[in-house]
């Protein structure tokens, strides 16, 4: 069994013991903090940060299987987990003079978010640092996390900041986001990074989880399609439904391999993303009226796919970077 | 030959349009879509100014289109409170239309139609629910899911079998449409709640047990129920193809507004909305044309699935693409809920599947000179 199978395999366990009968809790309340201490014993929550620092040490393959299956069975828990390691941890590691607070992400005790702007297209987030950090963000995951990389020139570190109001969107319904207000927060610059950066080195991961999502939507179609019947037959032996759900399986297999062999994880991640949007689609077309409702486990994601895809990055921008990387860099420059 | 609607009707959709902007506030919007709460004050609004019409099924279509491209929930819980009830338009004798329709239509009563089973969606002829003769009517048992209104409908036009059918090819024969009233002995109904959008709509599942329904609530002929229902489809499908057109003219408007404030718009994304303007149109167009047929009595079934499933195919990929194109931006507020409502249209009332086959069926019938 290579090291990956052996991942795959934990985080499956992990996965029927801890999420598989409380998925929909998640999705209600939230992650606890049990929940989240589990996260951080199996390694998963500092699944990249080296094990000196009390992470699992994991290669970017490791990590992108605990974040596949942990999205087949809650995508809220997998962006979660990826929230912590790469959008947080990652550049953190890039920095020097941050152990302790590795250390502390590692072990759940503190829970960290980015802030960034480089993903609106019209607003913008007003905040500068004169003085301290001044402004408000918005739309940011778990707005109360007690550090926060904000992105601005650069990445900077901050503690602190007033949650002025959360809400839930669109998508991971188990994680809250909110609008933070900066009233003068110290800012300590850690890199000339900015989140964009952060982002395209979260391609492989962001791919793993779309992976994940489009498997179980798949899954939970081919499922029902066996159970479910009309006109005296099970909908699977209609050749449509048939076709439709091996077209996706077989997309999957491929897409598969594709997201973990490719060097260049950026085309990976669109796919990926595009795959889990559709199998969601056909995966409540099959399901009919009982797939539209929370507790069949079914829309959830065709919503978390599309946040996903909003969140990770701005699609235009990555599609330009992946013409510019296949045609040349003058390409799409109209 | 003209392609345009008559003034009148452009006068109309001012008006529904108007009336979307100014009641459904993105206050009002967010709170049912929090609380899956009825909004009766919108329904009362909409029938007091006159925007469903069954004497003028146009009005009650473009305002489908103009308060579906505001808000599908708010508008579609206004408009569908008079859900079936074109059957006793068609089938309803004077005292039925008297008694239920006529208040219906003054916005005074709430009706619902009753067909979908926990084992039959679009296999309509597989219902289980069963009518057995009594003394002066009959006795209802029998389960429903998924109905639009069940919790709030002051009545119910249910589709039940009341006689075995002859075959399993024939299944379709021996059911019966009947009325039944919200306060009568043996109506159980569940509110169905955490769908995934349009979710000011009220969905319910009933349970009818042993309900006495009278003779005289019988819907036209005893055994043709089925038929009663399909005709019914071929009828509300068109406003089902309207609500579509309208989820993707909305997404239309937030992908223009989102490129208007743009410092420059590069030629991938003049593409996108080029492209989603055309499917719009087109759709819009099919439906009208669909609509045209059914309205003037000589309805084309063929058509009126190919607007249906064309039309929800085209919300839900404008829907992508606007989704997309704004980015991070869409994942809260009025674009996101938009986005949850629009797959249903993929669904209710003959999923797309459904649609395809009865397109199919219909050609072949012409081919073969039927």
């Amino acid at each position: 069994m290579s090291e990956e199978e052996l991942v795959r395999q934990v985080v499956s366990e992990f996965c029927e013991k801890e999420i598989e009968g409380s998925w929909l809790k998640i999705e209600r309340e939230g992650l606890d903090r049990q929940l989240i201490s589990k996260l951080s014993q199996t390694g998963f929550l500092g699944a990249i940060v080296p094990p000196e620092l009390g992470g699992a040490g994991m290669s970017e393959k490791q990590y992108m299987v605990v974040l596949e299956v942990l999205a087949e069975h809650s995508p809220s828990v997998s962006f979660y987990v990826f929230l912590q390691n790469s959008l947080v941890a990652s550049p953190l590691m890039s920095s020097s003079g941050n152990e302790e607070l590795l250390k502390e992400i590692a072990s759940g005790e503190i829970r960290g978010t980015m802030i960034h702007d480089g993903f609106r297209m019209a607003k913008k987030n007003s905040i500068s640092i004169n003085g301290g950090l001044k402004g408000d963000a918005k739309l940011v995951p778990l707005p109360d996390a007690e550090v926060k990389l904000v992105s601005l020139n650069g990445l900077y570190l901050v503690r602190g900041g007033t949650v002025k109001r959360t809400y839930r969107v669109l998508g991971f319904k188990g994680i809250a986001f909110g609008d933070i207000e900066f009233n003068g927060e110290k800012a300590v610059m850690i890199s000339d990074e900015k989140a964009e950066s952060v982002f395209l080195k979260a391609s492989g991961p962001v791919a793993a989880m779309a992976i994940g999502m489009a498997r179980r939507s798949i899954n939970m179609a081919i499922e029902y399609s066996k159970q479910r019947e009309a006109f005296g037959k099970k909908l699977f032996e209609f050749q449509p439904i048939s076709f439709y759900l091996l077209s996706l399986k077989e997309q999957l297999e491929a897409y598969e391999s594709y997201v973990y062999g490719a060097a260049d994880k950026l085309r990976a991640k669109a796919l990926a993303l595009d795959l889990a949007r559709r199998a969601a689609r056909v995966s409540l077309q099959v399901h009919g009226g009982y797939g539209y409702l929370e507790d069949s486990g079914v829309e959830r994601f065709y919503r978390d796919s599309m946040a996903l895809s909003l969140i990770s990055g701005l699609r235009l921008n990555e599609m330009i970077e992946a013409s510019r990387g296949i045609l040349g860099p003058g390409s799409a420059t109209v | 030959m003209s392609f345009e609607l008559p003034e009148q009707y452009e006068e109309h959709r001012k008006r529904a349009r108007e009336f979307a902007l100014k009641n459904f506030t993105e206050e009002l919007s967010l709170k049912y879509d929090e609380t899956e709460g009825y909004p009766d004050e919108i329904r009362r609004a909409v029938f007091e100014g006159g925007f469903v019409s069954f004497e003028d099924p146009w009005k009650t279509l473009i305002s489908m289109e103009e308060f579906c491209r505001v808000d599908p929930g708010l508008g579609l819980s206004a408009i569908a409170a008079a859900f079936g009830s074109e059957l006793l338009l068609l089938y309803g004798t004077e005292e039925q239309r008297k008694k239920y329709l006529e208040p219906t239509l003054r916005g005074e009563r709430i009706s619902a139609l009753a067909v979908t089973e926990p084992v039959a969606g679009s296999d309509v002829a597989g219902i289980a629910s069963t009518l057995s003769k009594t003394d002066g009517g009959f006795l209802l048992n029998g389960h429903k899911m998924f109905i639009t209104n069940g919790s709030v409908a002051s009545h119910y036009y249910v589709l039940a079998r009341s006689s075995p059918p002859p075959s399993f090819e024939k299944r379709h024969h021996g059911m019966s449409v009947v009325i039944v009233e919200r306060g009568w002995e043996g109506l159980k109904a569940f509110k169905l709640k955490g769908k995934l959008g349009m979710r000011a709509t009220d969905t319910a599942e009933l349970v009818f047990e042993n309900i006495k329904v009278p003779q005289e609530n019988l819907v036209g002929e005893e055994g043709k129920g089925f038929y009663y229902i399909m005709t019914f489809f071929n009828i509300s499908r068109a406003y089902v193809a309207a609500q579509a057109v309208g989820i993707a003219q909305g997404f239309l408007d937030v992908l223009g507004e989102a490129l208007k404030g743009k410092a420059n718009v590069g030629e991938w994304e003049q593409f996108v909305l080029a492209e989603a303007a055309t499917k719009v149109e087109a759709a819009r167009q099919l439906t009208y044309r669909a609509a045209s047929l059914i309205f003037q009595f000589r309805p084309d079934p063929a058509l009126t699935s190919m607007a249906k499933y064309y039309s929800a195919e085209v919300a839900n990929e404008v829907a992508e693409a606007a989704m997309l194109a704004v980015g991070e931006d869409a994942i809260k507020g009025a674009v996101e809920k938009l986005y949850r409502d629009a797959k249903i249209t993929e669904i209710w009332e003959g999923t797309s599947e459904i649609e395809k086959l009865v397109i199919y069926r219909q050609l072949m019938k012409r081919l073969s000179g039927q």
